[in-house]
């Protein structure tokens, strides 16, 4: 069987194709120019050798078996994708990456009359697409990548931030225990903590919005009662939306509605969406807050609607998105970085909820809709979670490991106006020798220190005979579940995220047991 | 149309034949297990088949399609919904595609997964009735099922069957289910089922022997 050249040279102008026909006994009748030129041999040289004999990587891939089968009637798509090439050529397009050309092809079964005489193969050259799909994957995982580093940068900052917090803060507390009778200080210690409340906020949503994005938040789930929450975040923020003057309504279901949740979190979000609404409505409007179950769909269903700036569908789309802002002024007269709503988003999807947002438009209002699922839940016994009383501490003496100066100064200040006598120490390994010398009622210590880290220092004051029944107290940056079992894992009698609230601070040296050897001590009696 | 249980049962497991050796080529290609199995077999005159296939996809369908040509003479399609499809190729790639896209790469698999599949179908019935298929290349076509359900049934003027045989891949424990429907000719139509039912015969002969 002879393919005639006129045939050839027609084909030849389809296009970028290679066209290969052989006998019945797959020895070569001829090629086209795209395979004179990509093989790098003539159609005359090749003519009358056996296919597999001027390409036998055919049969070492096992890829002549759809020449037998072209033989037999069959037709056969080969995928670049399952079979890379079909026949070994160098590559159409500059890369490092590819030894050969990537190639689709079919193999059919060559007829003359009704009877097969031979086999026709069309190759299509898909390098560049390849290439273009490589470089499309390493570009992606590139910014898989640096979003992965961005992630870990916002979670590194917002730990940051929050150290010169704590020292602030407790500025503030110094300043209200050493009092000022001078009005322009006062409302500057006003002023002072206003600003830190918010700048700890926002440290506070960056930080969990970067937990949400890695996967780290990890829910405390547990029966808990929707409406006592709604009822104390209306409590909180109707003053703060007074302020304002913006009204806030309230109508929620009478009696507990019980839900298995993470009750903090849950608040977080009606919180956020509450903070949201007063942020964007205006004096003299109206905040609605409302909520019901909806036994049809087994959910909770939390509505916020206000009466503010409303969004377009511009902002709406895009309403949940993390650094997402309704208002892009220059001015930027409501601030905050846009994480609160995706905050919302995260923390509702981890309850196995949903959010939604709408808007008629701008200027006429929004409404937040958080769908939550009711699971069976069951209210906690009324004496479960209480604590026993606890023993009064007599301590006088404590012992503060911190490096940040600022921060250890302004707590010590703190402390001794509550009557405690209190030694610093600005290292790992300064804090373990002070504690033998000093020889104080509770440690309370800071994890990341030079020389010897927090974990250490526990464990180091926990093997000294001397030291081993101190009452450690750790605070840290760091308040996941699991930075709290590490500490504790380590020696630690209790762990307190920083800033750490000084109020909470003094309640726990006020009321917890008193060091471990004089609990021994005691139970031995 | 129905089928006698003889020729269900024997049309049956010739498609297990078939399947088994489109799997061993699928496996053999990803280097992964892969099973194919036969959940349900049917036939129908061409104008009701519809709801024979919509038993198996809806809504945006891949169909690849392949004519075979010789004494019997038909159409054969590989139907899966369009979400199979994009799962089926992460299944059988191992990777996971571009926003539930079908790109250019993707749509080869799939008419390369169609053309193995139908390829061994029609092979197992060749066998079956002596005869030699010739085979088109295989195509891909993305459209609604009502469409392309549609274009089948306009297609021909003459008396056509529809052979609906469901078609479940498993691998990498997950499961795509699409439909294999072969149109055939009122005559290829009888000749298939003599043939079918000699087989059957025979095998049973030669069970009892």
């Amino acid at each position: 069987m002879e393919v005639s050249e006129t045939f050839l040279e027609n084909l030849d102008r389809l296009g970028a194709w290679g066209i290969l026909t052989t006998d019945e006994n797959l020895k070569i009748v001829g090629w086209n120019r795209w395979l004179e030129r990509h093989s790098g041999r003539r159609a005359a040289d090749v003519a009358g050798l056996s296919l597999l004999d001027v390409f036998p990587d055919l049969a070492v891939r096992s890829l002549d078996r759809y020449y037998q089968e072209a033989l037999q009637g069959q037709s056969s798509m080969l995928s670049q994708r399952f079979h890379k090439y079909l026949l070994a050529m160098p590559p159409s397009v500059a890369t490092a990456q590819l030894m050969h050309m990537q190639q689709t092809a079919r193999i059919s079964p060559l007829f003359e009359g009704t009877a097969i005489r031979g086999t026709l193969t069309l190759i299509e050259d898909v390098t560049e697409r390849v290439v273009t799909e490589l470089e499309l994957r390493q570009q992606a995982e590139r910014l898989e990548e640096a979003n992965r580093h961005k992630d870990e940068f916002l979670a590194m900052l917002a730990h940051e931030l929050r150290n010169p917090l704590a020292p602030i803060r407790n500025g503030i507390r110094v300043l209200d225990i050493v009092g000022t009778s001078n009005d322009e200080a006062r409302e500057t210690r006003e002023m002072i903590e206003r600003q830190v409340t918010h700048m700890t906020r926002l440290v506070d949503d960056l930080l969990d919005v970067s937990r949400i994005m890695r996967g780290k938040v990890r829910l405390q789930i547990a029966p808990c009662d929707l409406s006592a929450i709604l009822q104390q975040v209306a409590h909180d923020y109707r003053p703060i939306l007074a302020d304002n003057r913006v009204d806030l309504s309230v109508e929620i279901p009478v009696g507990p509605t019980w839900i298995q949740g993470d009750a903090v979190r849950l608040t977080q979000i009606v919180s956020n969406l509450l903070h949201n609404a007063g942020k964007f409505t205006n004096a003299g409007g109206n905040v609605k807050l409302h909520a019901q179950v909806n036994h049809e769909e087994q959910a909770a269903v939390i509505e916020i609607s206000d009466t503010g700036v409303g969004m377009t569908p511009e902002t709406l789309a895009r309403v949940f998105e993390s650094f997402s802002q309704a208002e892009t002024t220059l001015d930027r007269s409501k601030g905050g970085l846009g994480l609160g709503l995706a905050l919302v988003k995260g923390l509702a999807e981890l309850h196995g909820g949903t959010v939604e947002a709408a808007s008629p438009g701008a200027n006429q209002g929004s409404r937040f809709t958080v769908r939550l699922p009711i699971r069976e839940a069951v209210a906690p016994h009324p004496d479960q979670g209480t604590q026993p009383s606890p023993q009064i501490l007599l301590t006088r003496r404590i012992l503060l490991i911190e490096d940040n100066q600022d921060a250890a100064q302004t707590m010590k200040i703190l402390l001794k106006h509550l009557g405690y006598e209190v030694e610093l120490a600005f290292s790992g390994p300064e804090g373990v020798a002070a504690a033998c010398r000093y020889e104080p009622d509770v440690v309370i210590c800071d994890i990341g220190l030079p020389g010897l880290d927090g974990f250490g220092v526990a464990r180091a004051l926990r093997k000294e005979l001397q030291t081993r029944d101190l009452y450690l107290i750790a605070q840290s940056g760091y308040g996941q579940p699991e930075d709290v079992r590490k500490a504790l894992a380590a020696g630690f009698d209790l762990h307190l995220l920083k800033p750490v609230d000084f109020q909470l601070l003094a309640d726990s040296l006020k009321s917890s047991p008193r060091n471990r050897g004089d609990a021994v001590a005691k139970g031995s009696i | 149309m129905q089928l006698t249980p003889l020729q269900q049962d024997a049309v049956t497991e010739l498609i297990n034949i078939a399947f088994s050796r489109a799997a061993a080529s699928l496996s053999e290609l990803t280097k992964c297990r892969v099973d194919l199995e036969v959940p349900e077999v049917s036939v129908h005159e061409i104008d009701q088949v519809s709801g024979a296939i919509s038993h198996f996809v809806s809504g945006d369908v891949a169909t690849v399609h392949q004519v075979f040509t010789g004494p019997v003479a038909g159409d054969a399609f590989l139907l899966l919904n369009f979400d199979g499809a994009v799962h089926l190729v992460d299944l059988l790639t191992d990777t996971a595609s571009t926003k539930g896209t079908l790109g250019a790469a993707a749509r080869e698999v799939i008419t390369e997964v169609g053309n193995i599949l139908m390829n061994a179908c029609l092979g197992v019935f060749g066998n079956l009735l002596h005869v030699r298929f010739s085979f088109s290349v295989p195509k891909l076509s993305l459209d609604d099922l009502g469409f392309m359900v549609q274009s089948l049934v306009v297609a021909d003027d003459a008396l056509q069957h529809a052979m609906v045989v469901g078609a479940r891949f498993k691998m990498r424990g997950s499961e795509v289910t699409g439909c294999l429907v072969l149109v055939l000719g009122i005559s290829s139509f009888e000749l298939f089922l003599k043939a079918v039912e000699a087989w059957a015969d025979q095998s049973l002969a030669g069970d009892q022997g």
